[in-house]
């Protein structure tokens, strides 16, 4: 066999890297420095400083859009953490047709998000099916403004992301059901374990690990949220644009031919931000063990120089 | 309602009439271009903004195919963007240096780019800017800026349209001829459990709705914002207290900022009361509305009715200016002008020949009510003018409205939303 030559791995790796760079890395570093300039489109552009961060703190658009997507992560999390697990345990029986049951669940998770955003606009407008069902059982004199009121606007983006994204965990739930043997059940039913009990001391921490994972992955999606709140507000972001989110608001600043780029970018970088806070959080959770083990060798460390300087002393 | 939208609506509806009767694109090109120098040779490209379907392709190849044959050795490569999201693409066309040697922009889109000098100027650099229409031409003429940058190529305007079948039920027995009087009939409605309006008035709009009752009102004066005016504070008022009995839909409010929202409205026979473009009937109810169309009753715009004009400009960095300058003018003179507008029912041509004889361009109605809002449209066109101001974006359109809704829904009051959105724009101007 011929020996490969040594660019032969980078030469395999280089696509994959300049596809990172190219559409992930530049457009990143590009934020970063329009952050910091009065960029709009075909005008020139010059360097402004923290303006666009001050600006942000004045902007009551910026806070209302904090505040949604911070709604948002804090409902949708543990609904999403949650109901899917719930879901994933009802479908891993094995009962006949159960297959049927899991794939009904997963089908909101293909449908485009565009289409089912319009379905449930058809739904919950003032004349929609919602309305006129309230209205029907004399509930209501007229229309609930689910789509015109900022919480209840809120609260449908919410429920729509709930829904379409239940099918979705409920698989990375059900891999890792599939693991979790019966004997751990088994043996707590022997000590007398209760259904209650043997879910929160047996399966719960069976599924830490995609637990962990999902409430990631859900945190961060429901920090960009966007498609939901765009088209039940058909793009307006409710009255006011109060119920814009973040990913809304900079779309909405920074496109067109008047749009503020390096405003838009400055609201982007902020983004970044607040979506590492909470992977922050998950990574010092999930490496748990490493750190106590770091932060104990440390102590040991430091336990043997004292002991060896008071050796020195004496 | 933006003229795009009107003119996808149109696209929509096209018909096989329409296709037998568009032959009068492949006229003789005997004007001799007026652009200064250099030779009408060479590729070019021309953009047209959602045009390209069955009624209208056939008639922009004949032009192009009589351009090229009257100009040998020059060659038009006719591009079309889809009506979603142009504004992007011409930004995106600009910033990379690929605009379009001739391309259509309304008059807002003009004048960002001929403020970064993107655009040619036509007073200096055409002989026939003089044969348009006066309010066309000062569409493209900018404060601020010399010159004048688009052919006017084809005008709209606006015009109101009642269901008179929930009027009737009501007790509005006739279609309000005043903002006024909608008003009041919208509030008799109401009482009944019928919603008349769909969508919240804009700084726009305002102008329309306050010149009707007699006064003036304007966006932008002498380098400031100046669309609060008591007038306009009173005006929102109404339609809070209109909100509150049922007069004004939900989706007006969850809609601010969105174009078409009353349309959809409309057409769904839940509210009594649009405003929409000339060719609404025939091009919009009659396709998606079939059975409403009994129903509706066409009046003309209040107050002083919106002008919508669309242009055809040229790019500054055109590497075949002569030649560009050539079929932009070719394309606008009268004859193709009245080629277009016989396909395009309800809006009007750009220069003064061709406005000179109505029924050379009229195209005959479908519907009865489509040749009242024909004949409405023809009677307020002298009348009609632009409303807004090129400083006056679209975001900041957006923005009042939003604060407009909030004002109609009874969170803020009138004034602040007008002053919140008069200094948001003064903010963003520039």
């Amino acid at each position: 066999m011929r020996r490969q030559r040594w660019y032969t791995p980078y030469l395999l790796v280089l696509p994959g890297v300049v596809w990172v760079f190219g559409f992930a890395l530049w457009p990143f570093l590009n934020t970063v420095v329009l952050a910091f300039t009065d960029a709009r489109p075909l005008r020139p552009v010059s360097f402004v400083g923290l303006a666009n961060f001050q600006k942000l703190f004045d902007d009551e658009r910026f806070v209302y859009a904090v505040t949604t997507s911070l709604v948002y992560v804090l409902v949708c999390v543990p609904l999403l953490t949650f109901l899917p697990l719930l879901l994933a345990l009802l479908v891993h029986a094995k009962i006949p047709a159960i297959g049927f049951f899991r794939t009904t669940f997963y089908f909101p998770v293909i449908a485009s998000a565009v289409v089912v955003a319009i379905v449930w606009e058809f739904l919950f407008s003032g004349s929609g099916t919602v309305n006129a069902g309230l209205k029907f059982f004399g509930l209501v004199d007229r229309p609930v403004e689910f789509l015109s009121d900022r919480w209840l606007l809120i609260g449908c983006a919410i429920g729509l992301t709930v829904w379409k994204g239940l099918g979705y965990y409920m698989v990375v739930y059900l891999a890792a059901l599939g693991n979790l043997g019966r004997e751990l059940h088994e043996a707590a039913a022997m000590d007398g374990a209760g259904r209650w009990r043997r879910f929160w001391s047996v399966t719960v921490p069976g599924v830490r690990g995609p637990m962990m994972l999902v409430s990631v992955l859900v945190c961060v999606a429901a920090m960009r949220i966007f498609t939901e709140l765009y088209v039940l507000s058909n793009g307006s972001g409710g009255p006011g644009g109060r119920a814009m989110s973040m990913v809304m608001l900079i779309q909405s600043m920074g496109k067109g031919l008047n749009g503020q780029v390096g405003y838009a970018s400055a609201i982007s970088l902020v983004l970044f931000v607040m979506t590492l806070v909470p992977l922050a959080v998950v990574g010092v959770v999930n490496n748990q063990d490493l750190i106590r083990e770091g932060a104990a060798e440390r102590r040991m460390r430091r336990a043997a120089r004292q002991v060896t300087r008071t050796e020195a002393a004496a | 309602m933006t003229v795009r939208r009107i003119i996808a609506a149109a696209a929509v509806a096209s018909t096989a009439l329409a296709l037998a009767a568009c032959t009068g694109g492949g006229t003789e090109a005997q004007s001799a271009p007026s652009g200064s120098g250099g030779d009408i040779t060479g590729d070019i490209t021309f953009q047209t903004w959602s045009l390209k379907n069955d009624k209208f392709t056939p008639y922009f190849e004949a032009v192009v195919a009589a351009f090229e044959k009257a100009h040998p050795g020059a060659k038009v490569n006719w591009i079309d963007q889809p009506a979603e999201g142009y504004e992007d693409k011409v930004l995106q066309q600009a910033e990379s240096g690929e605009l379009p040697d001739v391309v259509n922009l309304p008059p807002e889109y003009a004048y960002s780019l001929a403020s970064a000098g993107q655009l040619t100027d036509l007073k200096s650099a055409s002989k026939v800017l003089g044969d348009y229409v006066d309010g066309g031409v000062a569409a493209y003429t900018y404060d601020g800026l010399d010159g004048s940058y688009g052919f006017p190529w084809y005008l709209g305007t606006e015009l109101n349209y009642w269901n008179k079948s929930l009027l009737a039920k009501g007790g509005v027995t006739e279609a309000p001829k005043t903002f006024q009087d909608a008003l009041d009939a919208a509030e008799k409605l109401a009482a009944q459990g019928i919603q008349t309006i769909s969508d919240v008035p804009s700084p726009k709009s305002l102008q329309s709705m306050v010149t009707d009752g007699g006064g003036t009102q304007e966006v932008f004066k002498d380098g400031k914002f100046v669309f609060n005016t008591p007038q306009a504070e009173a005006i929102i008022e109404r339609y809070a207290a209109l909100y509150k009995e049922g007069a004004i839909s939900p989706e007006a409010l969850a809609n601010a900022g969105t174009a078409n929202a009353n349309v959809n409205n409309f057409n769904k026979g839940t509210v009594a009361w649009t405003t929409a473009g000339p060719n609404y009937i025939d091009k919009d109810v009659a396709v998606n509305a079939p059975t409403l169309l009994p129903d509706v009753e066409v009046t003309h715009g209040f107050g002083t009715p919106p002008l919508f004009v669309q242009g055809i400009s040229v790019s500054s960095k055109s590497k075949n200016a002569a030649t560009a300058m050539a079929f932009a003018e070719f394309v606008t003179n009268t004859e193709n002008q009245i080629a277009f507008v016989k396909l395009a029912a309800g809006f009007y041509p750009g220069t003064k020949a061709a406005n000179s004889d109505a029924s050379a361009f009229a195209e005959t109605a479908q519907n009865p009510e489509q040749q009242v809002a024909t004949d409405l449209a023809a009677s307020q066109m002298n009348d009609a003018r632009m409303l807004g101001a090129p400083q006056y974006t679209e975001a900041m359109e957006t923005y009042a409205k939003q604060q407009i809704a909030l004002a109609v829904k009874g969170e803020i009051s009138a004034k602040e939303a007008l002053d919140k959105s008069v200094e948001y724009a003064q903010q963003n101007l520039g």
